[in-house]
């Protein structure tokens, strides 16, 4: 069983290696979406400061989104998806395991960049650890809650612009709290982690159930 | 018991059955809305911090509870949909949709309109109006989701899962929307004071949700009758009632 699943997970870590530029795209992205901000916003440095925060949040949750609506597409027409709904194996779990190759492979290289971007905007060093902190706890939820509505939207036409319509109502409290975090005062940081620390632990113990019940009633 | 029971569940039994209740129904709406609309707008005194302004939560409060309770009979709906496949429960959570979304939108705009005199602006960041406007997105996104699956079956399954995250989500929005408020804004702006409510404005203020429930309950019915011909459409009941 134990070998399956790690079959399982390499055969996954390969079809990402295999199509390297898809996992280039969300960084460009990421960093794209950040920059356009001063842009929009003008350039005044204690302002930029000040928004920082919000800006990388919000980039993060849209370059994710963009890599996670295929999160299952090559697997559906691969035929692979099929396999594993009938196949002996714990779903749940082994989707679990795709959602964190996934989240290695398209986060990770975004909260790898996100220093550079705090340093764009002239974040304080204490600010820029929080931040990282933040993400590495909310992205994992964030692909949790897209895997599960990307599996029901899976054979919808218009998925693309149904899915971050979905999510993005789903995602505002830790949305809140990642961007509340870094500005608060130290009380409310360590409270604020523990709460995002517990949203993390729900949605990993529950969204790859409902990931599996979603994949059921979107591939039909 | 039982027989009312299966009646109302089978399709073919809730059109029917409803056919004949609907009118008692209507009854009692158009009578509680006449006396909640009459006395919540001539007989109950102004209020003495709002003055007459106040009288806008004779349809703002209404609509706010149906908003977020229709959320909550789609939610239970979804329970029904998912675990014991009851076809009517789903009809009734694609049906209460859209009454939800606009009774959240009613909620919005009556609040912005009581907004602008008592808080001096059309729109505040408060974690009220915002959990109310994130509410509205989860009827939007609960809708474009339905309305883009054709076949009825993926339809209602793939509705209950969403509307079962969203309702699971909606006491999470809460609380973060509320930490946020306190975190970001301070108190600059806080609600008037209302720790009790004098008795002549709370009998309009009842009779308005009770009305509002009702209302909300003729539409759903309307509504349902229309999904259950449009799903039915080849069954030889409703060929009977097209001929």
């Amino acid at each position: 069983m134990i070998k399956l699943i790690v079959n399982e997970i390499n055969y996954e870590m390969k079809s990402i290696q295999r199509d390297w530029w898809n996992w280039i795209i969300p960084v460009v992205f990421f960093v794209m979406v950040a920059a356009l901000f001063p842009l929009a916003i003008g350039n005044n440095p204690e302002l930029l400061t000040q928004i920082a925060s919000g800006i990388i949040w919000i980039a993060a949750l849209l370059a994710t989104l963009l890599s996670c609506g295929n999160l299952f597409k090559n697997d559906a027409q691969s035929g692979h998806l099929d396999v594993l709904l009938t196949g002996a194996l714990p779903v749940s779990a082994i989707l679990f395991c795709k959602i964190a190759c996934h989240w290695l492979a398209f986060c990770g290289p975004l909260i790898l960049i996100t220093p550079l971007l705090g340093i764009f905007f002239k974040m304080e060093v204490a600010h820029i650890q929080l931040l990282i902190i933040t993400l590495l706890l909310g992205t994992p939820i964030l692909c949790l809650l897209a895997a599960s509505l990307a599996a029901l939207t899976i054979n919808l036409e218009n998925k693309n612009l149904l899915l971050p319509l979905l999510i993005m109502p789903l995602f505002i409290p830790i949305l809140i709290f990642g961007t509340g975090i870094v500005l608060a005062t130290p009380a409310e940081v360590s409270a604020g982690l523990a709460l995002l620390g517990a949203m993390l632990l729900l949605s990993i113990g529950f969204l790859p159930l409902m990931t599996m019940l979603a994949l059921k009633v979107g591939v039909n | 018991m039982f027989a009312l029971f299966s009646r109302f569940i089978s399709l073919k039994g809730f059109y029917q059955t409803t056919y004949k209740y609907l009118p008692f129904v209507v009854v009692a709406f158009l009578s509680l809305f006449a006396y909640g609309l009459f006395a919540g707008l001539f007989l109950a005194p102004a209020d003495y911090q709002q003055g007459e302004g106040f009288r806008i939560i004779y349809v703002h409060v209404p609509s706010a509870f149906a908003a977020m309770g229709i959320y909550l009979i789609m939610a239970y709906c979804a329970i029904l949909t998912l675990i014991w496949r009851i076809k009517i429960a789903a009809i009734c959570m694609s049906a209460s949709a859209g009454i939800g979304a606009s009774f959240t939108f009613l909620a919005l705009v009556t609040g912005s309109i009581w907004g602008k005199p008592m808080w001096g602006t059309w729109w505040i960041w408060d974690a009220r109006l915002t959990s109310m406007l994130i509410l509205f997105f989860l009827y939007l996104g609960f809708i474009a989701l339905q309305s883009s699956i054709a076949d009825n079956n993926t339809k209602d399954r793939a509705g209950a899962l969403v509307a079962l995250v969203g309702v699971i989500n909606l006491p999470i929005i809460h609380y973060s929307v509320n930490w946020w408020s306190t975190l970001h804004q301070g108190a600059t702006l806080s609600k008037f004071a209302t720790p009790s409510i004098a008795l002549s404005m709370l009998y309009p203020l009842l009779a308005m949700i009770t009305a509002f429930f009702l209302f909300y309950v003729i539409l759903l019915t309307l509504r349902m009758r229309n999904i259950i011909l449009l799903r039915e459409v080849y069954s030889d009941w409703v060929k009977g009632i097209a001929v």
